[in-house]
């Protein structure tokens, strides 16, 4: 699951509530709505080496190193 | 009392203490809070046959489990009056058809928010507001049950703003968000009986909708001419319309007593709008044609791009259609959420019910 740095802590939390804590995210700057081809295409060379260990690595390891893993909270956030 | 099975939080404290407690925990929807105490939780329980510990739903994203205790707390804290409970336990029943997508909806950046539409006698029984000021304020009903639906995906969801609900802007109606259908003033089977509810029964449908657009006509004198006025004020490009959703209309009793007094039932009305509120897409940007045509791609086969108009709903079923609110010539638009959410109606069952 590919998320941006805004969202990633959020499809922690999701995927935690459906029992796929150990899920693997990977992190990609946030905004990507309206970038550019060659903009995604270098942000997705960015990722290609985590992409690729995720589809080779055994799922049992990938899910301890995953949910180990802490997201940073969203920027947005403001506490009330 | 001592069968209740949550948390006990001793707090020796002033009203005003209590809420800046709930504040710090993340407990509200920022709005005071009534304290959930022991007494008004096992008061608020009265009203129902079904056992406290019952699950009545599993609420995304963190999948808490709305037993009947715990939406009887959130109940309290709403200001619900206990006869309420049934409503509210109807509601959160609808959130476990999986057609509606909570998870979606609590997490989307949209605006959507659960909208509760009360029909048949319990409108009467329980004081709903059906009629003037439909979506304002003044009805206890109205304003604590919606205000307690949000507490519920809030408190046991997890709903929480920034965190797990990551609307950019949200809407007013995200802090209460509750109508009734005023069946008396309108000239159709209401939308329960539509959905094969019987008229007696009592019902509540759970949309998720956009905040309300006006729609105001006070000129047109026939049908066609009402709702060619309407068609064309809610085909706008910015609405949900990039996705496949519902629609919902919310008719005046004024507009909607014109448009059946030439015979036209709720289907004809259905399919005039699906076929007449359509936005051309060559008016989009560049970049949203791209989008859309995916998005949308079953409207863009065969077609040039340039002749291509999409309707503000999927099918004339998406189009929905109540009629509520008082007497003048106004109706509103509801704009839904896109891909996934269908509205569900389901019968609310009061305690002695079979």
């Amino acid at each position: 699951v590919i998320c941006t740095e805004e969202f990633a802590a959020l499809g922690r939390e999701e995927s935690r509530g459906l029992g796929l804590g150990g899920l693997p995210i990977v992190m990609v700057p946030h905004p990507i709505a309206g970038l550019p081809a060659e903009v995604a295409r270098k942000m997705g060379e960015g990722i290609a080496e985590e992409v690729h260990h995720i589809l080779t690595t055994p799922a049992d390891a990938l899910v301890a190193e995953y949910a180990a893993r802490v997201f940073p909270p969203p920027k947005g956030l403001r506490r009330a | 009392m001592g069968a209740l099975a949550s948390a006990r939080l001793s707090f020796d404290g002033t009203f005003e203490e209590f809420n800046e407690l709930a504040l710090t925990r993340g407990w509200g929807d920022g709005l005071p809070l009534v304290p959930p105490s022991e007494e008004a939780v096992a008061a608020m329980l009265t009203a129902t046959d079904l056992p406290a510990e019952h699950v009545v739903a599993i609420i995304p994203p963190l999948n808490g489990q709305a037993t009947v205790e715990k939406i009887a707390v959130n109940a309290v804290m709403a200001g619900c009056r206990p006869e309420y409970l049934p409503v509210l336990i109807a509601v959160v029943e609808c959130f476990n058809d999986p057609r509606y997508n909570l998870a979606g909806i609590q997490g989307t950046t949209n605006q959507v928010a659960p909208l509760t539409i009360l029909h048949g006698p319990v409108v009467e029984r329980l004081r709903f507001n059906c009629g003037y000021n439909l979506f304002g304020q003044g009805h206890r009903s109205n304003a604590t049950v919606g205000r307690a639906v949000r507490l519920v995906i809030l408190n046991v969801g997890g709903g929480t703003p920034g965190v797990m609900d990551r609307a950019t802007l949200g809407q007013p109606g995200k802090y209460t968000f509750c109508i009734a259908e005023n069946s008396p003033e309108s000239p159709w089977e209401p939308l329960h009986v539509e959905r094969g509810l019987p008229a007696d029964a009592s019902a509540v449908t759970l949309a998720a909708a956009a905040a309300p657009h006006n729609l105001l006509d006070s000129g047109s004198r026939s049908a066609e001419e009402l709702l060619g006025m309407i068609a064309r004020t809610v085909a706008t490009m910015s609405n949900n319309i990039v996705f496949p959703c519902q629609a919902l209309f919310v008719f005046g009793p004024e507009h909607a007593q014109l448009i059946a007094k030439e015979g036209w039932g709720k289907r004809q009305v259905k399919q005039f709008l699906w076929e007449r509120a359509r936005v051309a897409v060559r008016d989009f940007s560049p970049g949203m044609i791209e989008e859309l045509s995916k998005r949308r791609a079953p409207w863009f086969h065969g077609r040039h791009v340039n002749d291509v108009k999409i309707a503000i709903a999927e099918t004339p079923e998406d189009v929905t259609i109540v009629v509520a609110g008082g007497p003048g010539r106004h109706s509103m638009f509801l704009p839904s959420w896109g891909y996934l959410t269908r509205s569900i109606t389901t019968r609310i069952r009061f305690k002695g019910d079979a």
